[in-house]
């Protein structure tokens, strides 16, 4: 009994129809890109072909294109890594277009903007600045830095000032307001990128001397200030339901003062107007292109007048006629003096 | 019923300058009597104080209309013109089309104008100005925005719109039961 390999896999000698060749050839080549194991097939679908079976003919042809991108693939030297063939696939050729839009420009702080309005480039700053007093290179920012305030020991008390005021203390609170203002710019700037009009103002704000009534307002507040609206938070046992009444909303009387509400549009009205570009780009354009044409007519007007020849010779042959004519008119006329005379 | 707000009157007066410009202050402040704007149920209307006098006298839910009605705020608060503001429109336009008597039924069908059906057109119309639509007669049989400005539409061939229709007086007939 023996087996073979074609009986096992029911293939007796047609083997060769089975597995088709790898030869694929086409009117016109595909192009490939390995990086990304792409083919583009750039051959026309045989449509009388693709209306007999369908199916078949999508198979055959996605077959052949496979064959070729494999065909292409073993052309790539391979190696064998922990006893596996490994491809090195080359980069990529195709352009894909990212996926995310590409990222805005950060918005400009105040001072930026400024700098950049002016013009102003920054100073270059070294990191390490001379210290003169202990000589020694120092940074300018950060832990141990030049002008530390930790490394003060003394501050020469200023003669207009109070003497018995700490000065240590002083320029400690002076440092801390500089820090806050610093933090209340990052803020603004902040604010001012995401375009806020106001800081957001609670309608309840923290105070030193808090009342009752505040005080049960607020607990309204963070009551209602969870996804649900506090609907669904726990409850003690004796309290009462929160309630924060909205904003009602309020329009003018009817038929109350009719002069007023003019007067209400009119000034709707003027800022209308006043937003109102005063130059109309459009139409300076516009007149600008009528002018350009007009100009260019005239040129052109002027430019046949210029080669026209005969016209010219036409005019030189009038002006000679002219002057004969004159000639005659003038004896004539020479003439007629002398008879007077 | 109730006065717009400074919002909705800015949204109202807005759309109708584009269409007369300055001349809005005409409506507005009018020497024959005061005139003024009302909402009713997202409807603006222009009204003349006597009439909205006499008006105030109906319920709010049995009220349909008064007055002239301008046009409606949408949903999302946009405010669009209605076909019934023409008459109030049309004497101060500032941008004007007359149209062929073959195009005038294909606009009065609720189409675009164009190139090719256009009889007379104002200078200076800008793009995206509103425009009223006139027929040969003179007579204003609605309004759109134009596609084109005028020295735009003098070299553009037949088949391109120039008008973008937005209200004609076909739709008196066409949308009867909505137009109020």
């Amino acid at each position: 009994m023996t087996t073979r390999v074609e009986d096992i896999l029911g293939l007796n000698g047609e083997t060769e129809e089975v597995f088709k060749t790898i030869n694929v050839e086409k009117p016109l080549d595909c192009e490939f890109d390995i990086g990304e194991l792409l083919v583009v097939d750039p051959n026309a679908i045989e449509e009388y072909k693709f209306k007999q079976n369908e199916t078949d003919y999508v198979d055959n042809l996605s077959r052949d294109n496979v064959q070729l991108l494999i065909n292409e693939l073993f052309k790539i030297p391979t190696e064998v890594k922990e006893d596996t063939v490994v491809f090195q696939l080359p980069k990529p050729v195709t352009r894909i277009p990212r996926e995310k839009p590409c990222p805005k420009p950060k918005p400009l702080t105040k001072w930026e903007e400024y700098r950049k309005k002016k013009g102003l480039r920054p100073a270059k700053k070294e990191k390490l600045v001379w210290d003169e007093a202990s000589k020694e290179w120092k940074p300018r920012y950060g832990m141990k830095r030049i002008n530390s305030e930790k490394e003060v020991w003394a501050i020469p008390v200023p003669e207009t000032a109070d003497p018995m005021v700490d000065q240590f203390k002083l320029m400690r609170e002076k440092k801390k307001e500089r820090i806050a203002k610093n933090e209340f710019q990052r803020l603004r700037n902040i604010q001012r990128a995401h375009k806020i009009d106001k800081f957001a103002v609670s309608s309840v704000m923290p105070t030193d001397k808090p009342t009752p009534e505040l005080m049960s307002k607020a607990a309204a507040v963070a009551k209602g200030s969870t996804a649900s609206l506090g609907k669904f938070d726990r409850k003690l046992a004796l309290e009462k339901e929160a309630k924060i009444k909205g904003k009602k909303r309020k329009f003018v009387d009817n038929i109350g003062s009719i002069s007023t509400e003019k007067e209400r549009t009119m000034k709707i009205l003027d800022e209308l107007n006043h937003s109102r570009p005063k130059l109309n780009y459009a139409r300076v354009v516009e007149k600008q292109m009528k002018k350009d044409v007009k100009e260019e007519i005239r040129q052109k007007k002027e430019k046949k007048r210029g080669t026209r020849s005969s016209k010219k010779l036409g005019n030189k042959k009038a002006a000679i006629k002219m002057a004969k004519l004159n000639r005659i008119k003038g004896k004539a006329k020479g003439a007629k003096g002398k008879k007077r005379r | 019923m109730r006065p717009l707000t400074d919002d909705e009157t800015k949204a109202v007066l807005g759309k109708v300058d584009k269409f007369i410009g300055s001349s809005v202050k005409l409506l507005v402040d009018r020497e024959d009597g005061t005139y003024c704007f009302r909402i009713q149920k997202d409807r603006v209307f222009y009204i003349s104080e006597k009439v909205l006098k006499v008006a105030c006298n109906v319920p709010r839910a049995q009220l349909l209309m008064m007055g002239v009605c301008f046009g409606k705020f949408t949903k999302t608060g946009k405010f669009r013109l209605q076909v019934t503001a023409l008459d109030q429109i049309a004497p101060y336009a500032k941008a004007k089309i007359w149209l062929k008597p073959s195009a005038e039924q294909q606009f009065l069908y609720g189409h675009n104008v164009l190139k090719g059906g256009v009889s007379r057109l104002s200078e200076n119309v800008e793009k995206y100005q509103g425009i009223i639509v006139y027929n040969m007669n003179d007579v204003p049989i609605g309004f759109g925005v134009a596609a084109k400005s005028t020295q735009e539409c003098r070299n553009a061939d037949p088949m391109t719109i120039v008008v973008f229709h937005q209200a004609d007086v076909g739709e008196y007939l066409r949308c009867e039961d909505s137009l109020l």
